[in-house]
């Protein structure tokens, strides 16, 4: 049946490092809840290709073109910032607060724009010195409709090689939801609430 | 050009090719069973619970010409002969996503028993009609089983289930009806928009993903034929809460509704039992005028 994204946090991973001032990096990256997908069960593809530049050194700007929205006729974007509050000192981790807005557009339909406020709260311990990090958090999406808040807590680690960088998240998508029965078979939900999925995403930073 | 000049307007080509929609995700609408061989074979019957009991003298087998020339196929049941009154209404049987005709025999045979005509007919890509199912052609293909049934009758009960009641409301709200109609649905979603929004939560347009015109909730308000709805409160597919209150409260009157404990989403008939046939009976005798042979 019908395959789609489930709420919050869709297709990206969190902006878990600042970039530094100047710099510039792009991404892609893929996440969803896990589900049949042409017959095997895996997170469903939701691609986000994604660029950063680094305002400051603790401010990061974002903007973000959804792939998957591409591939089905629509448009769909995000832009945002990242703000880093402090960094890890001892036991305390690093805290950082992203602030970005979805906006969706199908064909040449007005009517069909959509905007979604999402915000996202995350920690990171930096691990072998600040090279990779372990980090986790949660999306927080707003819409005029029932769900009005869609939630989706998140661990991921962070492995950077060079340029290159490399994500990994586990989430669970909209755990405040009754996802027992839902036109898609979800295939980890939790206490029949949401649904488990996975996100990746490699960037490149220049 | 500046890297970052190239990385816009690598983002620019990008939304320019979304108005080209490589891709939507009507397939997963659609569950046909493309059949080789002959329809209503017992061992293909057996597989739905289900033993052909009308005999093949009453049994017409139809096929007709449908959008892009694709040629689809039904069945047309003569009424039991024992009922005078019933056998005068024909019911046009819209059947769900799944299988073909074969898995939805039973349901004609239902319908069949309470005396009534049934024309049952598969979608294009459905059993062994040609084509493949879409949006436009599902409602192609209804249209060409109207032309049918007008053929034979005035006297036409639109029934839909799941999947199908996306076409019989689609003849009933915007296709020219006989004065003497009523429209039955079963199990029916609310519109791809509200499956797309149980799926994911999130408050997308249904044609963000499909192409599909499947809006039941829209097209009811158009309806001023008397409508029985039943759904069953256990659906764990299509789930009540979600869908059936806003057909029924789009629908305008007189409208009747049968929501069924413990029925999920295909066995409302058999749960129901003998009150199915009172309930599909009364609905039709209260509404429908039928001349006396």
């Amino acid at each position: 049946m019908i395959i789609i994204f489930l709420g919050s946090g869709c297709g990206t991973i969190a902006s878990v490092r600042p970039i530094g001032k100047g710099n510039s990096s792009l991404s892609l990256s893929s996440a969803g809840p896990v589900a049949p997908v042409f017959g095997i069960d895996m997170p469903i593809p939701y691609a986000v290709l994604r660029y950063r530049h680094g305002l400051n050194d603790n401010t990061d700007f974002h903007c973000g073109l959804h792939a998957t929205m591409l591939y089905l006729g629509n448009i769909g974007i995000d832009v945002g910032l990242t703000k880093h509050l402090f960094r890890q000192s001892g036991w305390r981790p690093a805290l950082a607060f992203e602030a970005s807005i979805y906006a969706f557009y199908h064909l040449n339909e007005v009517s069909s724009i959509r905007a979604f406020p999402e915000a996202a709260v995350f920690a990171r311990y930096d691990l072998l010195g600040d090279r990779h990090a372990i980090y986790f958090g949660s999306h927080v999406l707003a819409q005029y409709t029932n769900p009005y808040i869609i939630i989706a807590p998140f661990l991921g680690f962070d492995f950077n090689i060079g340029h290159f960088g490399l994500n990994l998240e586990g989430k669970w998508y909209a755990p405040t939801e009754d996802t027992k029965y839902r036109v898609v078979d979800y295939k980890i939900k939790p206490f029949n609430q949401g649904a488990v999925g996975f996100a990746w995403g490699v960037s490149y930073q220049f | 050009m500046k890297p970052k000049i190239k990385i816009f307007a690598f983002f620019a080509v990008l939304a320019v090719l979304a108005c080209q929609r490589p891709y939507s995700l009507d397939d997963f609408l659609f569950e046909p069973v493309k059949l080789e061989g002959d329809y209503l074979k017992a061992e293909d019957l057996a597989e739905w619970d289900c033993v052909d009991s009308i005999p093949d003298s009453l049994k017409e087998a139809v096929t007709l010409a449908s959008s892009g020339g694709n040629m689809i196929y039904g069945f047309y049941v003569s009424g039991n002969p024992d009922s005078l009154i019933n056998r005068r209404v024909t019911i046009l049987y819209c059947h769900g996503n799944s299988t073909n005709i074969n898995r939805y025999w039973k349901r004609v045979q239902y319908l069949w028993r309470m005396g009534y005509n049934v024309f049952i007919f598969d979608y294009q890509g459905y059993g062994k009609s040609e084509g493949s199912p879409s949006g436009e052609a599902l409602y192609a293909d209804g249209e060409a089983a109207l032309a049918y049934v007008k053929g034979k009758t005035d006297t036409i009960v639109y029934y839909g289930w799941s999947l199908g009641s996306y076409i019989a409301t689609h003849l009933a709200a915007d296709i020219l009806h006989p004065p003497a109609l009523a429209l039955i649905l079963e199990s029916a979603p609310a519109s791809v928009e509200a499956l797309l929004r149980d799926a994911g939560l999130v408050d997308l347009p249904g044609d963000y993903v499909a192409q599909a015109d499947f809006d039941n909730v829209k097209r009811i308000g158009k309806i001023d034929c008397p409508l029985f709805m039943m759904h069953g409160l256990a659906d764990d597919f299509v789930v009540y809460k979600r869908h059936a209150p806003y057909i029924w409260n789009a629908a305008q009157e007189p409208k009747h509704c049968l929501w069924v404990d413990g029925a999920v989403h295909d066995d409302v008939p058999e749960v129901l039992g003998a009150e199915y046939n009172q309930a599909v009976i009364k609905f039709i005798n209260d509404h429908i005028f039928i001349a006396a042979p």
